[in-house]
């Protein structure tokens, strides 16, 4: 099982002009391995992203995952379905406002469908890995860039999903929590989960069990 | 985790935006609270005195039309009089019914007095106006040496009340009209004799200022009650012929009181709707800008797996939250300043004002909270409807490479 996209093209118009961001890519995230696509700014490397987890719809191609033609869906039911299949760390910062990291990641649970302390064991030594027990309890706003990111992967991994997409999992970590967080994306992939990373970082090219280099919208192995 | 659990926390560390659509609810609930019961007073008021009035036509002293109007409207304490003859020739008139006395006489605001109000004398022989409500309301005939006073006089301790140096009993205290009857005390005319030698003696003239008899000869006014398919209108006119006297007819009295009472309700129903408009436009602005601002947090909601629905719910939520509790604070706000200050509202624009009962003033909060709420949630279902439909791409875009 896995995520397949064939051919897929998403064009935009910046400044009058016509440019593919992401041209007749084709790509497999399979379930058990870390695949990681790097690339230069402005290389459609996040819109590769975006275009799998089903939150831009490309003008060509085709998305499938696991058994689901993705761009057949309506916009709701891709949104459920990525709710359900899909956890997302996304570069920016993502944490919700005003609710504690603990809230955040209950929130997540809840879109989930993860009743009460279901999944608690796995999560607390994933909280426990990437060292964010004592900030549970802390609002985002008081966190710095590195905890917030740590953060918003422990939240990911709650929601107990089959595909991890993260973009840039490692930007504003020192070499020892990137680490941590490249172990817990391995420790997921160990427990038969897909893994995307989106990123500029050599570590996580290290890390890698498939690897792709993206080049103003084309795919490369 | 809940969606109210959300919603509260999203507001406890809430932004400007938020605080604002809290104020702006406020000052709605609290205009339409104060309206709706300035208005149902008034109403309330205006019944009263339709109740009590009794008399289709008021005959007084000429050019003291005004002066009979201030005292059922409000008790404006006066005095005048005139020729009791007149009430034989009144009494045989074509179309009318009964006639009856009243002699007004205002307290002084002196030593001798306990307060400066009306005092209204009837002819218990003669009354329909007062001693039916009196009798049918409070069970009792008033004596000789006996008052009744009305909801808004204030009493001394042993329950009486001084007039002129001599003290008399209060045998009953009216309910509240909301009308000038609530100013006044009520005494029949052997009380109203004593009580005008009294004045006499502090220089008070009534009628030619003899001492005896004096209710015989001079009165203040003539109540009168037209027969039945009379025209209360053409008798006014014939009584008009009189040099020496001015006719308030009830109908016309009433009904410009109804008129006052009429502009000031649209008055106060015009202020309502006003602002309901410009609070439901501020909150549209306002929560379009918070919409606006959060946009990321959408992008991550949606992201996260947070349905359009789920973001319209958070949004109308969090409007339906702060519009509520700017409701109740309104309504607290506007009942500490309608209730205590009635009586100075009242005075202030001299109509009959009658506040409501409990009942009412339950249906009056409900109606404000409805209001308000609605005009939180309305915007909050158009901006909601714009955050769910959030692209999760906003976040590429911040972060793009």
């Amino acid at each position: 099982m896995s995520i397949e996209s064939v051919n897929i093209t998403k064009e935009y118009v910046r400044r009058g002009k016509t440019f593919r961001a992401v041209d007749e890519v084709s790509i497999s995230v399979p379930k058990g391995k870390i695949t990681v696509v790097t690339g230069n700014s402005g290389s459609g490397k996040s819109t590769l992203l975006n275009i799998l987890a089903g939150m831009i719809v490309p003008e060509g191609g085709t998305v499938r995952i696991d058994d689901t033609e993705l761009l057949s869906l309506k916009s709701r039911e891709r949104d459920k379905l990525r709710g359900k299949k899909i956890g997302i760390v996304p570069q920016v910062q993502s944490l919700i406002g005003g609710l504690t990291v603990r809230e955040n990641i209950d929130l997540q649970k809840s879109f989930s469908g993860i009743a009460g302390n279901d999944g608690e064991e796995k999560l607390a030594d994933y909280i426990k890995d990437l060292e964010i027990e004592d900030l549970l309890d802390v609002f985002p706003s008081s966190l710095s860039g590195g905890e917030m990111k740590r953060a918003a992967v422990v939240r990911a991994i709650s929601g107990g999903h089959e595909y991890i997409f993260a973009d840039e999992p490692t930007g504003e970590l020192d070499p020892e929590n990137a680490s941590r967080i490249m172990d817990a994306f391995r420790k997921q992939a160990d427990e038969g989960r897909g893994i995307l990373l989106i990123t500029h970082d050599s570590l996580v090219e290290e890390r890698a069990d498939i690897l792709y280099r993206m080049e103003k919208g084309h795919l490369l192995n | 985790m809940k969606i109210r659990e959300v919603a509260f926390k999203k507001l406890i560390y809430g932004s400007i935006g938020a605080s604002a659509v809290f104020l702006f609810a406020l000052l709605l609930s609290f205009t339409v609270f104060a309206g709706r019961i300035l208005d149902t007073s008034l109403t309330r008021g205006m019944e009263n005195l339709r109740e009590r009035l009794g008399a289709d036509i008021a005959v007084v002293p000429r050019g003291s039309e005004n002066s009979y109007q201030g005292i059922i409207l409000s008790g404006e304490p006066v005095e005048c009089s005139m020729d009791r003859r007149l009430e034989d020739e009144l009494r045989a008139m074509d179309g009318v019914e009964e006639v009856t006395p009243v002699i007004y006489l205002a307290s002084l605001n002196a030593s001798c007095c306990s307060v400066p109000i009306q005092i209204i004398g009837y002819d218990p022989e003669t009354d329909f106006v007062t001693s039916p409500w009196i009798s049918e309301d409070y069970s009792l005939r008033l004596g000789n040496g006996d008052l009744i006073a009305g909801a808004n006089i204030a009493l001394d301790g042993n329950n009486t009340l001084t007039f002129f140096g001599r003290t008399y009993d209060v045998r009953a205290r009216l309910n509240r009209t909301g009308t000038g009857m609530d100013k006044s005390v009520y005494v029949t005319f052997d009380v109203m004799e004593l009580m005008l030698a009294d004045a006499r003696e502090k220089g008070i003239e009534f009628g030619d200022g003899s001492d005896e008899g004096i209710t015989d000869r001079y009165v203040s006014a003539f109540l009168i009650r037209v027969k039945e398919g009379s025209d209360a209108e053409v008798i006014a006119g014939r009584i008009s012929r009189n040099s020496l006297v001015s006719v308030v007819q009830s109908k016309n009295m009433l009904s410009s009181v109804t008129d006052g009472i009429g502009v000031i309700s649209k008055m106060l129903t015009v202020i309502t709707w006003i602002m309901v408009i410009i609070v439901t436009l501020v909150t549209a602005i306002l929560s379009v800008f918070r919409v606006n601002t959060r946009r990321k947090e959408w992008a991550v909601l949606r992201m996260m797996g947070a349905s359009e629905g789920w973001i319209l719910r958070l949004i109308l939520l969090e409007n339906i939250i702060m519009s509520g509790a700017g409701a109740i604070l309104g309504i607290i706000l506007a009942s500490l300043a309608v209730f205590p200050f009635s009586k100075m509202i009242a005075d202030a624009i001299a109509f009959p004002y009658y506040g409501p009962g409990a009942v009412q003033i339950i249906i009056v909060s409900l109606f404000s909270i409805l209001i308000t709420v609605l005009s939180g949630a309305i915007p909050g279902i158009v901006a909601g409807a714009k955050a769910g439909k959030t692209d999760c791409y906003v976040l590429m875009r911040d972060g793009e490479n």
